[in-house]
């Protein structure tokens, strides 16, 4: 008893695990190429979470946006890749999350409440951002030029990586 | 002291946001600009994260902070959020003091905690000998999203203190070398006592109850029958406490140290209740003294000395260790009558030599010996033969050595006793 097992915690595993499930499913009735690189990102993030591997998870993130990128250009509707999007997101938060939970504090310890708390926050942000972006997006739809897109977002990053912490 | 440093755990999300921006610029696609623009939020979340202000009161309790050893105490810790924030992210690691064992229940937790609402920890450990003290309990606070962490030290003193009960299971024999007041180890001064000894002529004033009746009958003389008398001793018990000693066949097991405490704690009521006088010394790096005497403020000395001493600490001693220095500063302090009785695992040759040198010195050594060897590699197997031959030298040089192995106390010195010449 009482070796202190520093492996990524069972409940955020499951949580990690189910949302790549749901970004894979998301993704499978809009664009098959995209659905197969979700499955293949999500073995990597459970590869990565029975090693304990923070790059294998990173490269599972990695992955994710790759599929995401797929389904963006293969065109299904902008609904379900936003879906997809907020559930790979929070995939990867999750999984990284139950790796410094695990490394901190051990698989014994009783870390629900943490894990859930954290990832209710993620998914309250992720989901009214993503309706604040597709608002936006239906609002505004049609007719700007694509130069006046790109420097919106260029400068929403500028804007976001000045803010002080 | 408060830490707070960034987690690196969003690192990149900038780049793939671009990337994807790029991404919908080239194929002209509306989908991946909503791509970007979560991106756009998510990195928000991450900016303007911040850990609030933590103020966290933290109390400990004890089921019990004066345990019998190996009894099994509770530990309950409480974290109460004193701020005016909620910590979404709270991690709190209990020290648990070294040399105890927690035997049930992890001493962490993770959790979230309501401006005013207390998180508990609750864990096992079992009691050991000692003093033990918890102070540090470290608590790492990260923001919602994780990108900042925030790590302190709280401190709450909380001390247990475990005194074994001396209780005399085990009759230690003593070797011959005694004081001047009566007590029960039989010496060859003729004189009165209960084993006979020898016959001599009367002299005037000899006891009238001690004169050989028989003899008078017979041959008309007046003899006395001497008895060997019967004095008391006085007893050093040293324990090697040094590095070298605190060795342990295995990691979980106790050390020779622990063993040895424990054989001086059964032998110190042992020997005051038959009559002699005892002290206490560890032969190590942390100064420990108490002079030999008896009674019963003297056994209550020595069992707080054995519990809390932090010469006999289970964990081994930090401080730099002069051998020549503490062989010397014993000696000064034998008294010329004085036995020793020395508990070492004899786990190196200098112990075999200050046993030897205290013999030379004409304190009547006898030595207790725990066995922390094993059979498991060569290398055990080695340390194991050295120390048998450790322990054959001596026996040839004429001092008792009980070797102790796994048995009870008890069956190790009667097995002992049995080889010893009287």
């Amino acid at each position: 008893m009482n070796e202190i097992t520093r492996r990524p915690t069972r409940t955020g595993t499951a949580m990690s695990l189910s949302a790549a499930g749901f970004a894979t499913l998301s993704l499978a009735f809009a664009a098959e190429m995209a659905a197969a690189g979700a499955l293949v990102a999500t073995v990597v993030l459970a590869a990565g979470l029975v090693r304990g591997s923070r790059r294998v998870l990173d490269a599972a993130g990695g992955l994710f946006f790759l599929s995401l990128a797929i389904g963006g250009v293969s065109g299904p509707g902008p609904e379900s890749l936003l879906l997809a999007a907020i559930a790979s997101i929070l995939a990867w938060d999750l999984g990284e999350n139950a790796l410094s939970v695990g490394d901190h504090l051990g698989r014994e310890a009783d870390t629900t409440r943490l894990e859930v708390v954290h990832a209710a926050t993620t998914l309250v942000v992720l989901t009214v951002g993503a309706g604040v972006v597709y608002g936006i997006a239906a609002v505004a739809s049609g007719g700007q030029p694509i130069a006046a897109v790109v420097l919106l977002v260029l400068g929403a990053v500028a804007l976001v990586s000045g803010v002080r912490r | 002291m408060t830490r707070r440093f960034d987690t690196q755990r969003w690192v990149g999300i900038e780049g793939l946001v671009l990337i994807a921006a790029a991404a919908g610029v080239f194929t002209r696609e509306p989908s991946l600009f909503l791509l970007a623009g979560l991106g756009v939020v998510l990195l928000g979340y991450v900016r303007i994260a911040a850990v609030p202000e933590v103020s966290l009161d933290v109390a400990r309790t004890l089921s019990d902070s004066t345990p019998a050893p190996d009894d099994d105490i509770e530990v309950t810790l409480r974290v109460t959020n004193d701020g005016s924030r909620t910590l979404f992210d709270l991690r709190i690691i209990d020290c648990v003091p070294p040399g105890l064992a927690v035997s049930d229940g992890p001493a962490r937790l993770g959790t979230a905690l309501r401006p005013g609402a207390t998180a508990t920890v609750t864990y096992t450990v079992t009691a050991i000998r000692g003093e033990h003290t918890w102070d540090e309990t470290t608590i790492i606070v990260r923001d919602p999203s994780g990108a900042v962490e925030c790590r302190e030290m709280e401190h709450t003193e909380t001390t247990m203190r475990c005194e074994p009960e001396l209780a005399a299971t085990a009759d230690l024999p003593l070797r011959g070398l005694t004081s001047k007041y009566a007590g029960r180890v039989e010496t060859n001064v003729p004189g009165s006592g209960l084993e006979f000894a020898s016959i001599r002529e009367y002299r005037h004033g000899d006891p009238i109850r001690r004169i050989d009746w028989n003899r008078r009958a017979r041959t008309g003389t007046l003899a006395t029958v001497q008895f060997r008398e019967e004095r008391a001793a006085s007893v050093v018990l040293v324990v090697d406490t040094r590095t070298e000693a605190h060795v342990a066949p295995d990691a979980d097991d106790e050390t020779a140290v622990e063993r040895c405490v424990d054989a001086a704690s059964i032998a110190v009521p042992a020997l005051l209740d038959s009559g002699d006088s005892v002290g206490v010394a560890a032969f190590g790096p942390e100064e420990c003294w108490l002079a030999p005497s008896s009674g019963s403020a003297h056994r209550a000395r020595a069992r707080r000395l054995f519990a809390t001493h932090p010469a006999f600490a289970p964990t081994p001693p930090e401080k730099a260790f002069f051998p020549s220095v503490a062989m010397r500063r014993l000696r000064r302090r034998l008294s010329s009558d004085a036995q020793v009785i020395f508990c070492t695992p004899l786990a190196d040759d200098y112990a075999v030599s200050v046993a030897r040198r205290l013999e030379a010195y004409d304190h009547a050594v006898t030595i207790v010996s725990p066995d922390p060897t094993t059979t498991r590699t060569a290398g055990s197997r080695l340390a194991r033969l050295e120390r048998e031959l450790r322990l054959r030298e001596l026996r040839r040089s004429g001092l008792r050595v009980v070797d102790w192995g796994d048995e009870p106390f008890a069956v190790a010195l009667s097995r002992a006793e049995s080889g010893w010449m009287r």
